[in-house]
């Protein structure tokens, strides 16, 4: 077997290196108005058509086997392509050509279609980009928003990913649930990117390069959750000019600056941005908690010189809270990230990019009485120290070697303490350190001008480091996860494409099924094994034309080692004896579908219909028990879906017509979503317990609660003057009121009356009726 | 090799086809489906306040409170350390059948019981082991104040003595005196609001402003199990020594957020055992109740209940 592998290996080596002896064009592209590097722009060699895609630095390199005069062209879809003539003079040449791409249309500020598909209009693009969907920043920003534009609320409006609740922010990603999606910005984990309870992402909009969400299939470079990867971008700021943009709504205010910086002959630029809600200060008028939460992102960059640089980025978040309920709650939260990049070319084609940064979640809440100072506390956070280093070989244009490693430190708390006489050993104490290696090495070969295979493989070894408490045993796992993706272009436009990958996850959170402050993320120990999931995906994308796009993806995964909360942790805890798989049900699952997206850019309306089709099916011990056998059973999880439909759609008037109102640029917006009711326990039983009627219930999927349906739309009216502008907005969520409900809550009340027993529902509301205003100034 | 894009047609429709069928669970319980519950007290007798109930459970549209109750149950109670037992007799009272012990045995603490009940025309044996908590006694007066018309009291009737919202806490802790015992106890602890529902209730702690129900409450207020009138507390709590009074004692000092309404209170506080302490906590408790062949539970306390008025101001001052 030993054998085999070397041979595979060496084989593959020397497909890899069979013309070394080329010469190359390379550089990096990026946006004339503020030399941001421009991710994902296809460049080609226009004579031998021959070309990749810049990767998320904005870089590319292409191999030219013999000299001669040729020309680049570089495009992407909202720019103008640009066409540079340049010419080889040896075969050892390596040229370099930074490129630079203007929008189209900027002065009648022309965006592009909301949620583009990463394969849009290439000509070739080595990598076979699985289930993934990008969202820009100006993408983001046109989804009609409650209150605010928000990074989560727009991945949720994409066909795969389910909304549970109008009021959680959470994502359910083709069946998975929230604690299976690796979450990065700027590379680092962002543990619970949640604000107000779930109601908004952590991340401000204005500070946000791009979103790239992997639905499923993702590649060897990423690892550690069984289901998705949403990968956050942090934006590096104007390298030409300082700019601002200053955002003004209902509960929250913004702003944003950046611009470049020059000391001596070194040069580089800057992005700050920060956002503070003022809720507190509408306590003058309405009886509410006293609750703010703000944020912060910034980030700098230092261009050492054309093969060096290097950023520094930093995120902080805090949610605050203090409530009055007898007892006094106070309740704060947040994220703290940092992350420090050098990209590093080896040489023209060795790409480097390293990384270390580290991440904190920390929650504190604590409950105040009469008599006792701090009747009860509760701290949790995990910690997370990371280095990554992630290179990219292109030996030749058929071959193109992704290989790194990324090493990853948590170390998680959980500590309650009160003064009463609570039993200590009852209250968790726990304080856990682990330490998760891995390794990846992928290849993308275009075997020829039609077939492309990406083999890939991802080692990953996960440990226990040190544990306070006495009885787990310690962990320490080796798993292989191979990904493999094949795809067949079936003309200019259209392809097809299968892909296999298994997913090892080893940090498990303790949640009650909804984001909260408190959810915790653990380490395993050797109590658990570490889930895995098997994703299979056979996919089709077509450009129809220029107006329109098409895609699906059918997918199907398995689970194993699912774990879920036991919520009767809490009345059970015991630090002497406890081990992790006391607080976990475990289980396994399944989920198969069809993801479909209509993208149109088409007489001035832009956006995308999107439809799912999806089963998802979950199997937990000492969960939906059979009565009569007391083994538990399938069911549906309370985020399974059967259908979803999302339409985005905006138009600007002003851009399509010519016209302009009040003098200004009129957009308008609209945002449907449409879902199968939600699967829900009900009712089907009484007895009599001694002391009341109590209700027997079905099992957890008996009934569907009602579909969800809910329009939005969003006016938008840009003055522009000489210093920037100036934007109102108009928004109205869920504007035929539609009464959609979130939970559905049984109890059996006596009528006094008649003596007999009603069986009470109460149905909890989700977003009614909601009008918004507010303002946007960039300058 | 363009025909390969219908690859992709078949699994599409077996996928669409999927989506067409029902996507929820059966029914859940088939046939006759029976609960039996039962809690001991320590130191009390299975009687009339405290009996077993053999229920047939029955859905909710077909509910006759006649049929609920199984009248013609052999339920019998064996104590497990003396191998003694008591052989349970139904009683008609308060329009349900109460399955009591006719010869008034004392449970005692720390014994082990046994519950069997057999139905006639079901076939399993219904059976259940519950182990007596060590015995525990309520006090109400921990720091013996001894004031007149106020704090707890052991009697549920007129009139009642008062304790001031602000002060629960401070001067009447929720206490139970354990002997000789220092250690882990489960605890459970009701309060009751005894006061009929009306929109003249007035909330301890205003609820956004709010400071009285309103009348979308009234049958919130009147639903089985927890609410806004019955708020239930459960936990590992420990007894220790203490100096004044002398004694182990378990005590709990922060509870006043579960008076939500001022007015009259019911309130218990038990040392419980391990199947009522998990039919409490578990969701669907009446799977882990420790019954066997049956829904419910079969457990065992010690401890007892007390009464109060929660106001605002004392109206009497001594």
């Amino acid at each position: 077997m030993n054998k085999l592998s070397i041979l595979i290996v060496a084989t593959w080596l020397a497909l890899c290196i069979q013309v070394l002896t080329a010469a190359t064009v390379s550089g990096f592209v990026t946006r004339v108005e503020n030399a941001e590097p421009l991710q994902y722009v296809n460049v080609r060699i226009v004579e031998t058509r021959v070309g990749m895609q810049t990767n998320k630095k904005g870089y590319y390199v292409l191999n030219i086997s013999r000299p001669g005069s040729y020309t680049l062209e570089a495009s992407i879809i909202g720019f103008t392509t640009n066409r540079i003539p340049f010419r080889i003079n040896s075969e050892d040449e390596n040229l370099t050509l930074d490129i630079e791409l203007e929008k189209t249309g900027v002065e009648l500020q022309r965006i592009v279609v909301t949620g583009e598909s990463e394969e849009d209009n290439i000509y070739s693009s080595p990598q076979i980009r699985i289930g993934t969907i990008r969202q820009k920043t100006e993408d983001i920003q046109k989804i009609v928003a409650v209150v605010e534009a928000d990074v989560f609320r727009s991945v949720l409006a994409l066909p795969g990913v389910t909304p549970i609740s109008d009021f959680s922010a959470s994502l359910y990603v083709r069946g998975g649930s929230p604690d299976q999606n690796l979450i990065l910005l700027d590379d680092i984990d962002v543990y619970n990117p949640n604000h107000f309870g779930g109601i908004f992402s952590t991340f401000n909009t204005d500070a946000v390069e791009s979103v790239e969400l992997i639905k499923g299939g993702y590649p060897a470079k990423f690892g550690g959750r069984l289901s998705s990867v949403l990968d956050v971008t942090n934006r590096q700021g104007n390298r030409n000019y300082h700019q601002g943009v200053a955002r003004l709504s209902a509960i929250s205010s913004s702003a944003t600056l950046e611009g470049p910086w020059r000391i001596g002959n070194q040069r580089g630029s800057y992005m700050a941005s920060f956002r503070r809600t003022y809720l507190e200060l509408m306590q003058q008028f309405v009886d509410l908690p006293d609750y703010y939460f703000y944020d912060g992102h910034v980030k700098l960059n230092w261009d050492l010189d054309s093969r060096n640089k290097f950023s520094a980025s930093a995120y902080f978040g805090k949610d605050a809270l203090v409530f009055d309920f007898g007892s006094e709650l106070a309740l704060d939260w947040g994220n703290r990230t940092f992350t420090k990049q050098w990209v590093h070319l080896f040489n023209p084609t060795l790409f480097s990019h390293f990384i270390i940064a580290g991440s904190r979640f920390e929650s504190n809440f604590t409950v105040r009485g009469e008599e006792v100072s701090n009747s009860f506390t509760h701290r949790n956070g995990i910690d997370d120290l990371s280095t990554k280093g992630m290179l990219s070989w292109k030996p030749n244009n058929q071959h193109q070697l992704d290989f790194g490693y990324d090493i990853k430190w948590n170390r998680t708390i959980l500590k309650m303490d009160t003064d009463s006489q609570y039993d200590p050993n009852a209250l968790p104490d726990v304080d856990v350190t682990s330490l998760l290696s891995a390794a990846y090495v992928q290849d993308v070969w275009d075997v020829n001008d039609l077939w492309t295979l990406q083999p890939g493989l991802r080692l990953s070894w996960y440990k226990t480091l040190t544990m306070n408490l006495p009885s787990p045993p310690d962990a320490s796992y080796l798993n292989l996860e191979p990904r493999i993706s094949l795809r067949r272009k079936l003309d200019v436009a259209e392809n097809i494409y299968v892909n296999y990958g298994r997913y090892c996850q080893y940090l498990t959170l303790m949640s009650m099924g909804i984001s909260t402050p408190f959810d915790i993320w653990f380490p395993l120990d050797g109590s658990l094994k570490p889930g895995i999931s098997d994703h299979y995906t056979l996919g089709y994308k077509n450009e129809l034309s220029r107006n329109f796009g098409f895609d699906i993806e059918l997918y199907y995964k398995t689970y194993r080692n699912l774990l879920e909360y036991n919520v009767a942790t809490g009345f059970t805890w015991d630090n002497a004896n406890g081990q992790l798989k006391d607080t976990f049900h475990s289980g396994k699952g399944y989920t198969y579908g069809a993801d479909f997206m209509l993208r149109n850019d088409w007489y001035g309306f832009e956006g995308f219909i999107g439809y799912t089709i999806s089963k998802t099916q979950r199997r937990m011990e000492n969960t939906n028990l059979d009565p009569e056998t007391l083994e538990p059973r399938y069911f549906y999880p309370k985020y399974d879906r059967s259908h979803q439909i999302n339409i985005i759609e905006n138009f600007n008037i002003t851009e399509n017509t010519g016209r302009q109102f009040l003098g200004g640029d009129l957009k308008f917006g609209l945002s449907f979503t449409y879902t199968t009711g939600q699967p829900n326990q009900k009712p089907e039983r009484i007895y009599f317990d001694g002391d009341d009627f109590q209700i027997i219930y079905s099992y957890s999927d008996r009934e569907r609660l009602p579909d969800y349906m809910r329009l939005d739309i969003s006016t938008k009216l840009e003055f522009f003057r000489s210093w920037g502008s100036i934007e109102p907005c108009f928004e109205i969520v869920n504007v035929f009121d539609r009464k959609n409900v979130s939970f559905r809550n049984y109890n059996i009340s006596p009528d006094l009356e008649t003596g007999q027993l009603t069986l009470i529902s109460r149905d909890s509301p989700q977003f009614p009726f909601m009008p918004f205003i507010g303002i946007n100034v960039k300058w | 090799m363009k025909h390969l894009r219908y690859l992709i047609t078949l699994p599409l429709v077996l996928i669409i086809l999927s989506g067409c069928s029902d996507f929820t669970a059966p029914e859940r319980f088939d046939g006759e489906t029976y609960a039996v519950t039962g809690l001991l007290i320590a130191g009390q007798s299975i009687g009339l306040e405290r009996p077993i109930y053999v229920t047939r459970s029955t859905t909710i549209q077909d509910f006759q409170y006649l049929e609920l109750f199984v009248a013609d149950a052999e339920v019998k109670v064996i104590d497990l350390n003396t191998r003694a037992e008591f052989q349970l007799l139904p009683a008609l009272h308060e329009f349900r059948i109460k399955y009591i012990d006719p010869n008034d045995n004392i449970i005692h603490p720390d014994h082990t019981y046994r519950l069997e009940v057999i139905i006639p025309g079901y076939e399993k044996l219904i059976w259940a082991e519950t182990t007596v908590p060590s015995q525990v006694t309520l006090t109400p007066d921990f720091y013996g104040w001894n004031v007149s018309g106020q704090g707890f009291l052991l009697q549920n009737f007129e009139p009642y003595s008062e304790i001031t919202f602000d002060t629960v806490e401070s001067h009447y802790p929720l206490a139970l005196e354990t002997g000789t015992f220092t250690g882990t106890l489960n605890i459970f602890a009701e309060l009751y609001c005894l006061e009929e529902f009306s929109t003249s209730l007035e909330f301890t702690t205003p609820v956004f402003g709010q400071t009285n129900p309103d009348t979308t409450m009234v049958t919130t207020y009147y639903s089985s199990g927890e609410g806004i009138r019955c708020i239930q507390f459960l936990g590992k709590y420990t007894s220790v020594p203490h100096q004044q009074p002398a004694g182990n004692y378990m005590m709990i000092k922060d509870y006043r957020q579960a008076f939500i309404f001022f007015g009259r209170y019911r309130v218990t506080l038990y040392s419980c055992d391990d199947n009522f302490y998990r039919y409490k906590y578990s969701p669907e408790g009446y799977f882990h109740g420790g019954i066997k062949n049956a829904l419910g539970y079969f457990g065992s306390v010690s401890g007892g209940t007390m009464f109060t008025r929660i106001v605002k101001e004392y109206s009497t001052i001594d």
